[in-house]
């Protein structure tokens, strides 16, 4: 037992504060000692009292030693130095023989010195604990024999050292006799610690009750502060006593009532009793345990006491109560993990046994699974039930417990019930286990686990569903793990058949991308396999998904060729458009048209199916009408088009174009022109060509002629009719003269000074100038004349300027008064008349050449003004009455006179004639011809309001 | 009050002019065009026959835009009919866009084999070209119209009016008095024919078809203006004074303008009177 105090003693200056202390400590004593023994070893006379003084100096520098090589051999120990032990203590074992040698020499100089007893005693206790030669008990003895008085005190020391040397020597009986007589000296504090070893030297002779009392009574004295109080080590060794005496509930009791916190005793007690079979009394001992942490709320013990019962059960093999302890023991520890993370130092349980408790379990489980597969093996009708069931409890236990090893209990789960032939139990606890070392990353178990599922699914044990699940995941997991493998290669192609078979194309799918990542080397193959997915969809018209694989493979997915990809979309193409056509075939056009914008605005779509959609939405909406969204749903597709397909599509975007304006919109119409002449322009071919006249004609329809030109110079260069170029100005310049429109067409003629404007500009020119009423218009064809200084327009002008001149002489010749005098004279009247027929000869010389003029209207106009100023002129004549003339002479003269007019008014008849025959001849419809009809000199009301009578229909 | 009483009949008086008379007749018996042309139905005779005409006579009821719209909708259903193309550009025609009008006349005419059809688009072709003053180019499609089908009266009216606006009158009257027209009834080929024989100076005649003529018919301001004319040769001055004092306004400028001389003359006439 002393021994243990030194050991412990030891352990306490482990630590490196300690040790530096310790050190320290070391020095300074061994410094004073020595110093003290240098001192006294230089004094020349030394007496008794001095050399026994150097026997103790030397004795505490043996200890002093000891201590030093005892620290060495210590920190070697545990540093895993072999050596033998005593080569660590030759120091001690020789600083012993010095200091033994030093009290002989002593005793043999002075043999009958007062010091003698103590030399020995001296000499004893260093035998004892320093020294090898057994001489400890003579020398002690030699003390006592050497004091007489029982009471002396060296003689008590000498006995309880003797006593103590019996115990450490095992000879307990004789201890027994120098304790009992040591325990008589009530005044030695050590009394407590005398009692407690006597205790158990009656222990070990298997003295029960003497043991017991011993240890009350030490127990007891060490409440009494006169001695040394060892009530700790009683308390951790009373309940043993009690349970080798056979009398555990004694020691219960004992705790019970003599200690608040018999707790940290009654464990050890109730193990100790476990250990010599006191099954009940030990349940009785951890149910008080039980009972005080409840009622005390002591959750510091309970980690302890579920250990206790842990080991408890063990003991006695009772597994289920072991296994439900386990339980609340996991659920101690849940609690623990949530509450040690709080900062409420309170509410924190241990969980230092934790490592231990999952040995505990582990261990167990271990063997319980042996067992029950061994048991199974043997006859698979022996095997237990509820073992196996502890034992699948407590892989649960530890897959909670125990996360670094979790793999391996999910592992061994699954073996468990494998070993059991529980199927269906045991694939799902392998996909755990896989799952587990897919997380933690462990391949070794992982590859087991997979070794073992596929074995098992290999045995078509579990229902065909079960069996392609299990097997679907132990093909994935394992392509995860190990995606390049020799047993990968051969898995790539049966989990694709087993998706394929289940049409999970993109599972199907997905392992073919992986199979090509990791072996490019099979591309056919996976091609192959991919084709056949292509062909399912197409089977079943799934359009969506063949959509979705067409944008894979154009991205490049499995490298497939333009072609491929290209007859795909052909076949997409088809199917998806189908149904719309059929739809718009059965005259649901809206629908129709719906459908194929909801192909073209679906994300899944390619650019070739999305334009195709667009371009027959287009297509229908024109059908019913709607250019303007038929143009958006082209622009749609032209976006999503190609140039070659844009290009292949021409011939039926003409048609489209031309339905445009078939169906009113000729600004469309002539968007679409225009978009393809310039798209196309360098191709110059027939469709070109009409692109270009129906842009021509949508422009002229809108009356936008600037637009028309800007066609004519910006895209005359893409066709391949030069002469659609000549049309085309043609076109527009008939148009601008058909609107009248002067400023427009001098332009065009200043624009293109070419035949055959030049010359019809002249001629439409000279028909405004006699038709339209507006005065500037005639001014500024007068001055454009001028301007183009062309013959005919000269001749025209001076014409016109002529015609104008007429009518004022015209005006003169009706104003002219030929006889106006009071008195008649007959020479001077000739000469008047002659004067004034002189006049209309000269009008006619000057004006006659107008009636026969190029200008129709101007021809016309003068030709009335001839017969009007002939018909004024005659009857002018006929009604001269002159003043002053008898009756006869004016009978003669207005007989004369009505001759003279006559001859004026027939030649006046005589132009009407001919006016009218030629205007009925030639059916005239000019300017002139219209504005000598009048009656009262007012023209014809019919003249302002002519708009002729549309036609609808005819009869019906 | 007085400011904005005068802006608004500005505005009216401006809103009334226009270029076309309006000469509608709701009693079809006075009118001889009536199954070939829409144009003059009053609206009563609109109405009332609306659902068993053709579409088009929508447009003459002021929707020619929505019935436009129709035509383009019922594309697919119209276009091989006769008068699809032909019926588009009446449409057009009656809102004076004489480019698309004229466009859809000649689709017209270059899609129908139809002789019927054909006279019909070259009729219409030939008012284009009158709108145009292209007097030349119209008569030519006139004649064409009534070559390809004589039995129509319609190109012999149009062309019956160009004769007499260029003075042909006895073409005109040989027109309206011969073939399809004989022994018809109508306010309009009996102004036509009173108008010839006054301006050819026949007033026996002229008067002759003028007294055919509904009274009512007198208020119309071109019979008007020309009855005046006649009774102002017939030395009728107040007679002429009264029709014109009765006549309706018709808001045309020229034939304002020629009311206005007819009116000064006449006032000139009395005075001397």
């Amino acid at each position: 037992m002393r021994s243990f105090f030194i050991s412990c003693l030891m352990l306490a200056t482990t630590s490196v504060t300690a040790t530096e202390a310790k050190k320290d400590r070391w020095n300074e004593l061994m410094k004073l000692v020595t110093t003290e023994m240098k001192i006294l070893e230089s004094t020349k006379r030394k007496g008794p009292d001095m050399r026994y003084r150097m026997l103790e100096l030397h004795s505490e520098i043996l200890k002093l030693v000891h201590e030093k090589n005892n620290k060495e051999f210590l920190a070697k120990s545990t540093a895993g130095v072999r050596r033998p032990k005593e080569e660590y203590f030759a120091e001690t074992r020789k600083y012993y023989s010095k200091t033994k040698e030093f009290g002989f020499n002593f005793l043999k100089e002075y043999p009958n010195t007062a010091h003698k007893p103590w030399v020995f005693f001296v000499l004893g206790l260093n035998s004892r604990d320093y020294g090898r030669d057994n001489v400890a008990e003579e020398y002690l003895l030699k003390t006592i024999s050497l004091v007489n008085d029982p009471h002396n005190s060296l003689r008590h020391h000498a006995e309880t050292a003797l006593a103590d040397h019996y115990y450490n020597e095992k000879r307990y009986k004789e201890a027994i006799v120098y304790y009992e007589r040591a325990i008589k000296k009530s005044e030695d504090e050590w009394l407590t610690k005398h009692l407690f070893n006597l205790s158990w030297c009656y222990l070990k002779v298997h003295d029960f009750d003497k043991a017991i009392k011993a240890i009350q009574a030490s127990y007891f004295k060490s409440k009494d502060k006169s001695y040394v109080n060892i009530r700790d080590q009683v308390l951790e060794n009373i309940g043993s006593f009690y349970v080798y005496a056979s009398r555990p509930l004694e020691g219960l009791e004992f705790y019970l009532k003599h200690e608040k916190d018999p707790v940290p005793y009654l464990m050890p007690m109730g193990l100790k009793a476990m250990d010599k079979g006191h099954m009940k009394e030990t349940d009785q001992i951890l149910a008080s345990v039980q009972e005080l942490i409840n009622k005390n709320n002591w959750t510091k013990y309970q980690e302890q006491l579920f250990h206790t019962y842990l080991d408890f059960y063990n003991h006695y093999k009772r597994f289920p109560e072991h296994e439900k302890t386990s339980g609340q023991l996991v659920k101690y520890y849940q609690k623990a993990e949530a509450y040690n993370k709080t900062a409420d130092k309170k509410k924190q349980l241990p969980v230092e046994m934790k490592a231990d408790a999952i040995e505990k379990m582990r261990t167990l489980a271990g063997f319980l699974q042996i067992k029950v597969a061994k048991d199974m093996k043997e006859d698979s009708s022996d095997f237990k039930e509820n073992e196996l069931n502890v034992v699948l409890k407590f892989f649960e236990h530890l897959i909670v417990l125990d996360d670094t090893k979790r793999i391996e209990y999910y592992y061994f789960r699954a073996e468990t019930y494998y070993s059991v032939r529980r199927w269906k139990d045991a694939a799902p606890s392998y996909v755990e286990a896989i799952l587990e070392a897919k997380r933690v990353k462990e391949e070794k178990i992982g590859r087991k686990a997979f070794d073992s599922l596929l074995a098992l699914t290999g045995m078509e044990v579990l229902s065909k569903e079960e069996n392609k699940k299990f097997l679907i995941f132990a093909y994935s997991e394992h392509l995860a793990f190990w995606p390049r493998d020799e047993r990968s290669e051969q898995i790539y192609p049966k989990l694709f058949e087993i998706y394929h078979e289940i049409h999970d194309d993109q599972k199907a799918s997905q392992v073919l991308a992986v199979f090509h990542k990791y072996y490019p080397e099979h591309l056919k193959e996976q091609q192959k396999h991919m084709t056949r997915i292509l062909d399912f969809f197409i089977e079943k018209k799934n359009t969506a998904k063949l959509a979705h694989w067409i944008h894979e493979m154009k991205a490049g997915f499995l490298s497939f060729s333009k072609d491929t990809i290209e007859k795909a979309e052909i076949t997409l193409g088809n199917i998806l458009f189908m149904q719309y056509q059929e739809m718009a075939k059965k005259g649901d056009r809206v629908a129709a048209a719906k459908g194929f914008e909801s192909i073209y605005v679906h994300k899944l779509y390619t650019d070739k199916v999305k334009y195709q959609a667009a371009f027959f939405s287009a297509m229908l909406q024109l059908e019913m009408g709607e250019t303007a969204k038929s143009y958006h749903w082209l622009e749609l597709a032209h976006a999503r088009m190609t140039d070659e397909q844009w290009q292949e599509r021409r011939v039926e975007e003409l048609k489209l174009t031309e339905r445009m304006y078939r169906l009113q919109d000729f600004v469309t119409s002539f968007n679409m022109a225009k978009l393809h002449l310039k798209k196309f322009c360098g191709l110059k071919d027939d469709t070109q060509s009409r692109f270009f006249e129906i842009g021509i004609m949508t422009a002229l329809v809108e009356e936008n002629t600037k637009v028309a030109e800007g066609m004519i110079s910006g895209f005359k260069k893409c066709i391949n009719k030069p002469a659609l170029v000549d049309t085309s100005l043609s076109q527009i310049y008939q148009f601008m003269e058909k609107q009248g429109d002067f400023h427009g067409l001098r332009l065009f003629v200043q624009r293109h000074p070419v035949e055959p404007y030049i010359t019809q500009y002249r001629y439409s020119l000279q028909k405004w100038y006699w038709e339209k009423s507006s005065l500037t218009l005639k001014d500024s064809i007068l001055t454009e004349f001028k301007v183009l200084k062309n013959e005919e327009t000269s001749r025209w002008l001076v014409e016109m300027k002529l015609f104008e001149q007429a009518k004022k002489d015209r005006e003169a010749l009706e104003s002219y008064v030929i006889w106006d005098k009071p008195v008649f004279d007959g020479d001077a009247y000739n000469k008047a008349l002659e004067t004034y027929l002189l006049k209309v000869q000269a009008f006619k010389n000057n004006y006659q050449g107008l009636t026969s003029s190029t200008q129709v209207d101007l021809a016309i106009l003068s030709t009335r003004h001839f017969s009007q100023i002939y018909q004024i002129i005659g009857s002018k004549i006929q009604a001269v009455r002159p003043k002053g003339m008898d009756e006869a002479t004016t009978k003669a003269f207005t007989g004369a006179m009505m001759g003279v007019g006559k001859e004026f008014l027939g030649v006046s008849a005589q132009f009407e004639k001919n006016l009218a025959k030629a205007l009925k001849d030639k059916e005239t419809l000019t300017h002139g011809s219209r504005s000598i009809a009048s009656v009262e000199d007012i023209e014809n009301p019919v003249h302002s309001f002519f708009t002729g009578v549309t036609m609808d229909k005819a009869r019906e | 009050m007085k400011t904005t009483l005068l802006i608004l009949s500005l505005v009216f008086l401006a809103s009334c002019s226009s270029s076309r008379i309006e000469r509608k007749i709701d009693d079809v018996h006075w009118d001889s065009l009536a199954d070939e042309s829409y144009l003059r139905w009053g609206e009563s005779r609109l109405e009332k026959h609306a659902s068993t005409q053709h579409p088009v006579i929508n447009c003459y009821k002021g929707k020619a835009k929505e019935t436009l719209v129709q035509y383009k909708k019922d594309y697919e259903k119209l276009v091989g009919t006769s008068y699809y193309w032909l019926h588009i550009g009446n449409c057009y025609f009656v809102q004076d866009a004489w480019s698309k009008a004229e466009f859809y006349y000649r689709m017209s005419l270059d899609e129908s084999k139809n002789a019927t059809i054909k006279s019909i688009a070259l009729n219409n072709l030939g008012l284009i070209s009158f709108k145009h003053e292209q007097w030349e180019k119209g008569k030519e499609l006139l004649k064409e119209s009534m070559k390809t089908a004589s039995e129509f009266k319609v190109p012999r009216y149009n062309m019956s009016q160009l004769y007499l606006q260029f003075g042909h009158y006895d073409k005109a009257i040989q027109l309206l008095t011969e073939g399809p027209f004989k022994n018809s009834q109508d306010i309009d080929v009996y102004f036509s024919l009173a108008n010839a024989w006054l301006y050819k100076g026949d007033l026996e005649m002229s008067g002759k078809y003028f007294a055919q003529i509904p009274k009512d018919h007198f208020r119309r301001e071109d019979i008007a203006a020309t009855y005046a004319l006649y009774l102002i040769r017939k030395n009728d001055i107040k007679g002429a004074f009264a029709i014109m004092k009765a006549r309706e306004r018709s808001g045309v400028l020229e034939i304002t303008a020629i009311s206005q001389k007819i009116e000064k003359m006449l006032a000139s006439r009395m005075k001397q009177e």
